[in-house]
């Protein structure tokens, strides 16, 4: 449980950061190799990237408090492996021509992957027991 | 079919749709005024828009047979509908609201399913306060 419920916040904390950073400066993501110079790719990114991942993020607290260890896990398994496959798929299709920032995300997004099924994982076996 | 699995199948169905157009042409991504530069943007773009929109998608096709689900599921909903909402509004309002059309097309369809969720979320709250002699307990506080 406790293993889970720290899973679950780190999910939070990584959407959060992210989604304050690109609500704030939406001209972060020209380093992951977007141009937003209109106007209107700034509203784009502030709301998908950075409304998004806040909602994420609020979701995973709640989830948090209210002890909703399940659904919240697997919010946290499905949005991360999705977005790990599809970046992977897609690295493979620009022959692996990507800059920096592109393989530090696939990184967090792994962890975050990884962390969200060993937590599962433990937690269902700590259910059987009981 | 309950409300609140139309509301889910709606939301998978916007999530899968949009994250499938956009993981096989992630240039629509210009439409909205992002212009990716080639190759790390189209990466992104497949990787965020894409991925993330069918992870969402999967999460409420296995909410509909999950009961237990619902409340979490709606909650979600409200989340990440109403954070993208308000994420565009405030975009907007640094630009002096202009914008194009579509960005307002989308941004009515993101309030709608926000604003269909906040109420199936807020009526299912209702419902559980009534006792089950169906005395409303929700004004006696």
């Amino acid at each position: 449980m406790k293993f889970a419920k720290f899973s679950l916040l780190a999910s939070a904390i990584g959407f959060a950061g992210f989604g304050l950073a690109l609500f704030i400066a939406p001209n972060l993501m020209e380093s992951a190799g977007l141009s937003v110079i209109d106007p209107a790719g700034r509203i784009e990114i502030r709301a998908f990237y950075g409304g998004i991942e806040l909602g994420l993020a609020m979701f995973f607290l709640i989830a948090l408090k209210k002890d909703w260890i399940l659904p919240g896990l697997s919010v946290q398994i499905e949005t991360n492996g999705f977005i790990v496959i599809a970046r992977i798929v897609s690295l493979f299709m620009e022959n692996f021509q990507a800059n920096s920032t592109i393989y530090w995300s696939l990184a967090a997004e792994l962890s975050l992957l990884t962390l969200g099924v060993v937590a599962i994982r433990l937690y269902k076996r700590k259910q059987k027991e009981k | 079919m309950s409300q609140e699995k139309w509301i889910f199948g709606a939301t998978a169905i916007g999530f899968a749709g949009f994250g499938i157009a956009l993981l096989i042409f992630p240039n629509l991504i210009g439409l909205v005024g992002v212009k990716e530069l080639a190759p790390s943007g189209m990466v992104e773009i497949r990787a965020f828009y894409g991925g993330l929109e069918l992870g969402i998608a999967l999460f409420f096709l296995l909410a509909l047979n999950r009961p237990k689900w619902m409340k979490p599921a709606l909650v979600l909903q409200v989340c990440l509908l109403g954070g993208v909402a308000i994420g565009r509004i405030f975009g907007l309002v640094v630009i002096h609201w202009q914008a194009k059309p579509i960005i307002y097309l989308i941004l009515a369809a993101e309030l709608i399913l926000a604003i269909l969720g906040a109420i199936t979320l807020f009526s299912n709250n209702k419902a559980k306060k009534k006792n089950e002699f169906g005395i409303d307990k929700t004004n006696l506080k």
